[in-house]
């Protein structure tokens, strides 16, 4: 485990350094909400049936970006074949790029949320689920997504690729997330089918991941 | 050897046999208040059996992208690879006669059920499955990390149902679909089922035989 | 220390690698030589654990590269020509990491020994994007020796360096501690590769087809006749 987070230091290292890939994700998260708010008019009625479908879409377009780039840093100089080479087990290489990832992701989502709100001058109710929401969701969409991202980062069309091939396994994820953050926001506060299905979704591919990831970066 | 050359004959037989029993005045269907439906409703005979096969190609395709990453072989590869490519054909023909079905039925092509929206959802897996593999090159890191995203890609499609049938309850449920009903519409529909499924298996052997004989081709040309 | 018994690798219908067989003693320092597409890079990555045999057995220091592959990495130090360096990070952070990832004991105190045995010390928290194809050649030594490894595999170490840099890097080589080491290195560089070694062998199409002690070889242009020889064709 120690070193599963040496990993993640690693990246996190690098990335605030550059601050190439936080960068472009929350400026593409803002934007996202942004071009909702021109596409809904200036003062949308019912915000809160828009806001979960906004949030989400945001949170998982600009999560794409980074994913994306997860393995791809890896990939210069023969890194990921330098990680290989450390005696640890390939798990712990994946469990070090989940880290650093649902960190990414985080620190983007505590952004955009704040964003959401100042534009669509919009008082969140029940702050304290939607977290919890957020939270069950990113972390479904991160297991998956560093998963495929190890995947594709070996294919030619890796960038194109990988939003095809994430989304339509994502489907429980956005669809839970969503309804249960539609339900909080309207005052309903039995989520318990949403967060069950999440949570399912999370052990079920963290388990999978684990126990096929080594076929994603083998040679 | 032998399977391989009746097999398609016996394929044809019986879909022949489906096909008269569709249209047989017997196989008539019924609404749920007893009233006779349209002939066209007779789609459903087709729609079931699809449906069927698809999910059944698609579980091929999970159990072979296991048995490869298990203990590699091609043939587990070609296994899937045929599976997922007459499943996505098959899965295109539900949402394809599901639209006409609802149209029909509902004035709408599309009503977001939870069987139909599924059905949409495995459909664009085992596109997005077939994209994949055609961005891969080399034919062994193809079927491995197929062989991955066949597994992932499946895991997923029970949570996807419970997810889309939770999320769409929130409207309410105006629809309901006919009662099936009566021995000769049931038996109607098995027989399709028997035909459906032997078709399944008549095209995953001949595009098995396809894919070997691209093998040997690749195989003859190299060696040229 | 290596023993390496009807190793073959097939990659789709192309044999990389065909019946090796290889035993290598401790200390010993094998110089692998043969054209592009030999298998060269292969049998160094199998025996680095980085991709696995089709069949054959490869036993480093005891362990099974199939079974106990943590084992033998941690006794492992690979230089290549790519440096497995992280751009954005520092010369001191690269090496902490990897470090961290092999348990090395005081961490802080030996990289700062492996950094001045390199001679990076003064440049230790400068991003490795800045520094020069040798310099980084350097500190990937560093990088492989840091948790002391009793084997060494060096494939195409040279790649990309002036005769300046080679130089250099040779003199750190043996200043680390080399002929302690059990070392397989695979090069285009005939006169390095004869110079630095005690065994030399030739691959030909996955197969070793020269395998004899440093002693038996006169000098460069000597080996150079038996390559031509062993290949058919001219260097």
């Amino acid at each position: 485990m120690r070193r599963c987070l040496n990993i993640a230091w690693k990246d996190l290292r690098a990335e605030f350094r550059t601050k190439q890939m936080l960068n472009s994700m929350l400026l593409f998260s803002f934007l996202i909400v942004a071009i909702f708010g021109f596409a809904f008019g200036p003062y949308p009625e019912r915000i809160e049936r828009l806001a979960p479908g906004v949030l989400w879409v945001a949170f998982t377009f600009a999560g794409m970006l980074g994913l994306s780039r997860s393995f791809a840093s890896e990939k210069e100089q023969g890194c990921l074949d330098g990680l290989k080479l450390c005696p640890v087990d390939r798990s712990a290489i994946y469990i070090g790029k989940a880290i650093s990832n649902l960190i990414l992701m985080f620190i983007m989502e505590g952004v955009t949320i704040p964003v959401f709100i100042v534009l669509f001058d919009y008082s969140i109710p029940n702050l304290g689920e939607i977290g919890f929401v957020v939270l069950l969701g990113t972390a479904g969409f991160v297991f998956v997504g560093t998963l495929l991202s190890a995947l594709t980062v070996n294919t030619r069309t890796r960038e194109i690729l990988l939003p095809v091939i994430l989304f339509p396994v994502l489907v429980p994820v956005i669809v839970s997330a969503v309804s249960a953050t539609t339900k909080v926001l309207s005052g309903v506060l039995n989520i318990l089918d949403e967060l069950r299905i999440l949570g399912t979704y999370d052990a079920i591919f963290f388990i999978v991941a684990l126990l096929i990831f080594e076929y994603t970066i083998e040679e | 050897m032998e399977v391989k050359k009746i097999l398609p004959w016996s394929t044809l037989a019986i879909m022949i046999i489906a096909i008269c029993l569709i249209f047989h005045p017997a196989s008539t269907v019924y609404g749920p208040g007893g009233e006779v439906l349209g002939d066209y409703y007779r789609i459903f005979y087709f729609h079931v059996p699809l449906a069927w096969v698809a999910y059944f190609a698609f579980f091929v395709v999970f159990i072979s992208s296991i048995k490869y990453l298990q203990e590699g072989g091609q043939k587990w590869d070609i296994f899937a690879l045929s599976s997922a490519e007459i499943g996505v054909i098959f899965c295109g023909l539900v949402l394809v006669t599901g639209m006409i079905w609802a149209k029909s039925a509902w004035g709408v092509y599309w009503i977001w059920d939870p069987r139909l929206t599924t059905s949409l959802v495995l459909w664009l897996l085992y596109a997005a499955y077939l994209m994949l593999r055609s961005a891969v090159h080399e034919p062994e890191r193809r079927a491995r990390l197929s062989s991955v995203f066949g597994v992932v890609a499946f895991v997923g499609v029970p949570l996807s149902y419970l997810s889309i049938h939770l999320w769409s309850t929130i409207h309410p449920e105006v629809f309901k679909s006919g009662g099936i009903e009566g021995e000769f519409i049931i038996s109607t529909l098995l027989v399709n089922l028997v035909a459906f499924t032997l078709l399944y298996t008549s095209l995953l052997l001949m595009r098995i035989d396809v894919e070997r004989m691209n093998e040997k081709a690749q195989w003859f040309k190299k060696g040229a | 220390m290596i023993s390496i018994n009807g190793l073959s690798k097939v990659f789709g219908n192309n044999v990389a690698l065909r019946e090796i067989n290889l035993k290598m003693k401790k200390s010993e320092f094998m110089a692998l030589f043969g054209p592009n597409g030999a298998g060269k890079t292969t049998l160094i990555k199998i025996m680095s654990t980085l991709i696995a045999p089709t069949s054959g057995a490869v036993v480093i220091d005891g362990y099974d590269i199939r079974e106990e592959a943590i084992e033998i990495r941690k006794r492992i130090g690979v230089i290549s020509h790519e440096t497995y360096l992280y751009e954005d990070l520092s010369a001191q952070e690269n090496l902490q990491f990897y470090g961290r990832m092999y348990e090395v004991d005081d961490i802080e105190e030996r990289v700062s020994d492996v950094m001045s045995e390199v001679g990076l010390s003064p440049r230790a928290d400068d991003l490795v994007r800045t520094f020069s194809r040798g310099m980084k050649q350097r500190l990937s030594i560093a990088r492989a020796i840091l948790h002391d490894p009793p084997i060494l595999l060096l494939d195409e170490p040279y790649t990309g360096l002036d005769p300046h840099a080679v130089a250099t890097f040779d003199r750190i080589l043996e200043k680390s501690d080399i002929s302690n080491k059990t070392v397989v290195m695979t090069t285009h560089m005939i006169g390095r590769g004869i110079e630095m070694s005690d065994r030399v062998a030739i691959l030909r199409s996955g197969e070793i087809v020269y395998d004899v002690p440093r002693g038996q070889i006169r000098d460069e242009k000597h080996f150079k006749s038996i390559y031509e020889s062993c290949i058919g064709e001219e260097l």
